[in-house]
């Protein structure tokens, strides 16, 4: 339902208004730097007995600050229910390590993080998701008529509840549950801006659960992909599933989630 | 409760048997030209001081002891009738009034002006006339009555482009607004534009901000009561507009004439209202239709029939179309059972729809509200000193949250539909104004109000009865899920008020009073909205077994001063509220098309309080007023347990319509019959917003960290609005009268900000703040004719 609404808003008031724009000095207020964890582990649906983990740790920065700090000195580790797997730095503050596929997508995975002092932990299970039927451009447009509309297809997991991530590439994310399409085959279109003939886009749909979804989608509201319309939800703080059990008020951001991933792709024309 | 009741219906007509050696005279006060009734016309009897005003249906009745009286009726605009009256019987005396022969005379707001109004004890309240409304600057030129009342003291808006009006520091959703008695629930066109009411239609206007009487009930924040005009019975006439962005056309007249008479009214904005620029195929446009019958069945008997659709229509592309509006008929009977007892019996059945089609996602949305309301007043003009009101009023209604459809055969969308919600409010009240001496004039009553939630199909419940979960750990706020889905449920919840109101007016002289309220109302109703200016699609709710109806006490107190024989007037009032059982979402909450909203919501308190000024100008060349309010709206969501945050650590945050300082003015020159110029000024405090505090990275994307909730505020929001009314008097004589409306809407282009959004820039990817304002200058024509 996430998605109608976001739709809703991106699509039609901001275009009411955009004429009306204009950027101005704010003085906004200073909050503590935090940790960021960027722990979205995709698992392609492959054969192979191991499957690669990777996070990103950086810290919040200013506002109006030009980049971010990475974390190249934590320890990482994230543990099955049986082995412990310490995550190497591969730079520019990601770390990876790879597991054997089976308790990757079988365990309760716990991740715990020792930097600067504190611990940090949260845990995550595998979500499973369903692959494309098919991704296939069209030829409608919305406001400006320069759009390229692109409609993905696919099939409800049937039986139980679902929740997916669309990653549309560009940056373009998209949250949705079933709860209007369960057990159906679906598709909904997708209008990008500045496409052009030969340009590949790279799709991925991941399984996601409830609560991972709630902050995805809040998490899309206030990247920016929505904002210029007076109708989006009062932004809010935005906490994870990742907790500081060394000192509470030091609270990380970020979000930890294992979730079973379907690439595809489409080369526009 | 209802015993109490009975005995003091009792006590109080013992009471009235006093006054058996008086008469009284009752009637009706119509105007000469139309046989329109006219509301609030003074009846004094200046020799005694004593006096009565016509009630909403132009019905007056006083009962005096047997003598001689000088009897002068009067209201603004029209000539004063001034006559000596024998009073030896009861008199049934019907005047008709002419109107005033100096053409667009105006006197802005009418309360306060007599010396009557002085002594009685409704304090908070402003009314307006439809001509007041129709002079106000206002944008695109089209008269607006939101617009207009949002100069008034207490009264602010979340700016342009929000629908809705804030008053007291009270949410959208805490006003009742009454159109012909009917409720109306979305006061909106084009996203608050444009108001839903006709000003043209308008007879009367009121708005209660506080001091609230027992005949309302169901709001905790204010009474919006608007009365249209009924139709002229004598002639023909029609009138109406031609503007830049929307045209208006009203006919009236009799069907059997000085008997029964109709108005048909309606309103339509022009299609591609605002997306002019592209080249695509999108519309934007509403419209609205009043429908009017009365019919007068002798003395004592009067029928109206009245009606209203409107409907705002959107569409893109045909990809996305949202409709949504308001449609209410309504059947009324005024009934004199003696010439002390009028009564008016309110059928009226009501309806708000809200619908989208999104095309690309092959989706059908449609929502509403529907509601029968039964309603029976009776005014009971006892004697001169006492007046009694009372009645019992029932409102059935039926809350259709969503109704899913696929658009399309090849849509994977499965139909479904979220439960319907019913519920019963019924409402009994009785309520006296009592002269005590003659500088001290009373009013009491109370209305027993009582809801029942009754059953639904399914109804969610949920272990220990709670349906949001607080995730220690992570500080979070999660909907439960269900433990058992209760099927074909009978009666959900119950709930009974009791709401005392009470005014007292303490007149020092004929020119000075001070006065004194208390009420406290209680609200079934929650509208919950996660968007920072209510849109269409935010949802209401019912009170239930997981939501407590608001309950609100108000406090107010105030001075009211005439000078100079009424040419200037000065009232101040310091008010206090406090509310119970005000909700607040959970952060990053669903609201739309969920099932079980009480999963997204938290209950907490809130409370009001501020000091306005209001000094007018009521007479001469030049009228106007001036008005100033200082308060604060704030509300607290605690943790329901120590361990739990709350919103904002349980910490007191202001509403987001606290608006601390809100000045507003509004002049009126009368330069000649040709010329009239106009102007008001507005300036509030910025509306409460979150900043971001920080930036980081997830997936790749930009995220903006907030803190707390409300904690900084918006730019100020002020502007100049002017206007230029050209009346050519070479027509004067002419069928035909019209008129030439020039205005211009944020005179000095202040580009107010509606919101300030946080992004990356697209090509730089630096953040940067982007302030989104609506309207710069707006300059616009408007013709307006009659015949």
């Amino acid at each position: 339902m996430k998605a109608f609404k976001t739709y809703f808003s991106i699509l039609v008031l901001i275009q009411l208004f955009t004429s009306c724009q204009e950027t101005i000095d704010v003085d906004l207020p200073q909050q503590q730097e935090r940790l960021v964890v960027d722990a979205l582990m995709r698992i392609p649906n492959e054969n192979s007995a191991f499957a690669t983990a990777y996070l990103r740790l950086t810290l919040t920065a200013d506002y109006f600050a030009d980049d971010i700090p990475v974390v190249g000195d934590a320890i990482v580790n994230l543990n099955s229910e049986s082995n412990t797997y310490r995550m190497q730095y591969r730079g520019d503050g990601y770390y990876s390590v790879a597991l054997p596929r089976a308790e990757f997508t079988r365990d309760l995975m716990r991740l715990t993080i020792f930097h600067n002092g504190d611990t940090y932990r949260a845990s995550a299970r595998f979500q499973s998701a369903v692959p494309f039927d098919n991704i296939v451009q069209g030829n409608g447009s919305l406001f400006a008529g320069d759009e390229t509309e692109v409609v993905f297809s696919y099939t409800d997991e049937p039986g139980i509840t679902n929740y997916y991530l669309f990653d549309l590439d560009n940056g373009q994310f998209l949250t949705s549950e079933d709860t209007f399409y369960k057990d159906q085959a679906f598709s909904f279109s997708y209008f990008y801006e500045d496409l052009k003939p030969n340009d590949t886009l790279k799709v991925d749909l991941i399984g996601i659960t409830k609560p991972f979804f709630d902050y995805m989608s809040i998490v899309i509201n206030q990247s920016g992909q929505a904002s210029g319309n007076p109708f989006t939800a009062p932004p809010s703080e935005i906490r994870g599933n990742v907790i500081n059990a060394t000192n509470e008020d030091n609270y990380p951001l970020g979000y930890f989630a294992i979730g079973q991933v379907y690439s595809d792709q489409i080369v526009i024309e | 409760m209802l015993k109490n009741f009975y005995s003091l219906v009792l006590f109080l007509l013992v009471n009235a048997a006093w006054a058996q050696q008086n008469y009284t005279l009752s009637g009706t006060i119509t105007a000469e030209n139309s046989n329109e009734t006219l509301i609030g016309v003074n009846v004094l009897f200046p020799e005694i001081n004593k006096g009565s005003v016509t009630n909403e249906y132009g019905f007056y009745s006083i009962t005096l002891p047997e003598g001689s009286y000088t009897l002068q009726i009067s209201i603004m605009g029209y000539n004063t009738i001034q006559q000596t009256i024998q009073l030896n019987t009861d008199k049934r005396l019907n005047f008709s009034l002419e109107e005033a022969t100096e053409m667009l005379d105006e006197v802005v707001i009418e309360e306060n002006v007599e010396e009557l109004n002085i002594r009685k004890p409704q304090m908070s309240v402003n009314a307006l006339t439809a001509e007041t409304i129709k002079q106000i600057p206002v944008v695109f030129g089209e008269a607006d009555v939101i617009k207009s009342i949002l100069l008034l003291p207490g009264v602010t808006s979340a700016g342009e482009g929000a629908s809705g009006f804030n008053v007291r520091g009270g949410a959208v959703d805490q006003n009742l607004i009454l159109l012909d008695e009917a409720i109306i629930f979305n006061s909106s066109h084009l996203f608050g534009f444009f108001s839903v009411f006709n000003p043209d239609a308008i007879k009367d206007l009121k708005l209660y901000k506080g001091g609230i009487p027992a005949r309302y009930g169901g709001r905790v924040a204010s009474v919006l009561d608007i009365y249209q005009k009924e139709g002229n019975s004598k002639e023909f006439h029609a009138n109406g507009g031609i503007g830049a962005i929307a045209s208006r056309l009203l006919v009236e007249g009799p069907i059997v004439k000085n008997e029964s008479a109709f108005l048909v009214g309606g309103r339509a904005s022009y299609v591609h209202l605002f997306l002019p620029l592209f080249d695509i195929d999108n519309k934007a446009y509403f419209y609205d239709l009043n429908a009017k019958l009365n019919y007068r069945l002798g003395d004592k008997n009067s029928l109206f029939l009245s009606g209203y659709f409107g409907r705002d229509l959107f569409s893109v592309n045909e990809s996305f179309v949202n409709t949504y509006g308001n449609a209410t008929i309504n059947l009324r009977w005024n009934h004199l059972f003696s010439d002390k007892i009028f009564s008016n019996l309110s059928l009226v059945y009501s309806d708000y729809y809200y619908g989208l089609l999104l095309d690309f996602v092959g989706f059908k949305y449609d929502s509403g509200i529907r509601n029968f309301n039964l309603k029976y007043d009776f005014q009971h003009y006892i004697n001169q000193n006492f007046k009694m009101g009372y009645g019992v009023n029932n409102i059935y209604y039926r809350f259709n949250p969503a109704t899913i459809m696929p658009n399309r055969p090849d849509s994977g969308i499965v139909p479904s539909q979220l439960t319907h919600k019913y519920a019963n409010e019924f409402s009994a009240y009785i309520e006296a104004e009592q002269d005590l001496t003659d500088a001290l004039t009373l009013r009491y009553g109370f209305r027993l109000s009582h809801f029942t939630r009754l059953g639904q199909d399914q109804f969610f419940r949920y272990a220990d009865d709670n349906p949001l979960i607080f995730d220690e750990n992570l500080k979070i706020y999660q909907p439960a899920t269900p433990v058992e889905t209760e099927l074909n449920t009978g009666k959900l919840a119950e709930f009974t008020n009791f709401e005392p109101r009470f005014s007292l007016s303490w007149a020092v002289n004929s020119k000075t009073s001070f006065k004194a309220s208390y009420n406290r109302m209680a609200q079934y109703l929650h509208l919950i909205s996660n968007t920072n200016s209510p849109t269409p699609l935010d949802v209401y709710t019912p009170s239930g077994p997981y939501v407590e109806p608001q309950l609100l006490d108000q406090y107010a107190v105030g001075f009211f001063k005439k000078i100079k024989d009424g040419e200037y007037s000065f009232e101040t009032e310091a008010f206090y509220k406090d509310i119970q059982n005000r909700l607040d979402y959970r952060n990053g909450a669903q609201l739309i098309a969920n099932d079980a909203i009480e999963g997204e919501v938290l209950s907490g308190i809130g409370r009001a309080y501020g000091l306005e000024f209001l000094l007018k100008k009521n007479d001469g060349q030049l009228t106007g007023w001036l008005a100033y309010t200082l308060s604060r709206s704030e509300q607290q969501t605690p943790g329901r347990t120590p361990e739990e945050t709350g919103i904002n650590d349980g910490d007191w945050y202001p509403s987001a319509y606290d608006k601390t300082h809100d000045l507003s003015a509004n002049f009126n020159f009368e330069l000649s019959k040709k010329w009239r110029f106009g102007a008001n000024f507005l300036f509030q405090t910025g509306q409460p917003t979150n900043y971001p505090v920080s930036q980081s990275r997830f997936q790749g994307l930009s995220i903006s960290n907030f803190g707390g909730r409300n904690e900084q505020r918006l730019p100020a929001y002020h502007r100049l609005d002017i206007s230029a009314t050209l009346t050519p008097q070479n027509n004067v004589n002419r069928k035909i009268k019209g008129e030439w409306v020039f205005s211009i809407y944020n005179a000095y282009n202040r580009m107010n900000a509606a919101s300030v959004n946080f992004r990356p820039n697209e090509d730089t990817g630096q953040n940067e703040a982007i302030k989104t304002s609506i309207f710069g200058i707006l300059p616009s024509v408007t013709y307006n004719f009659k015949f």
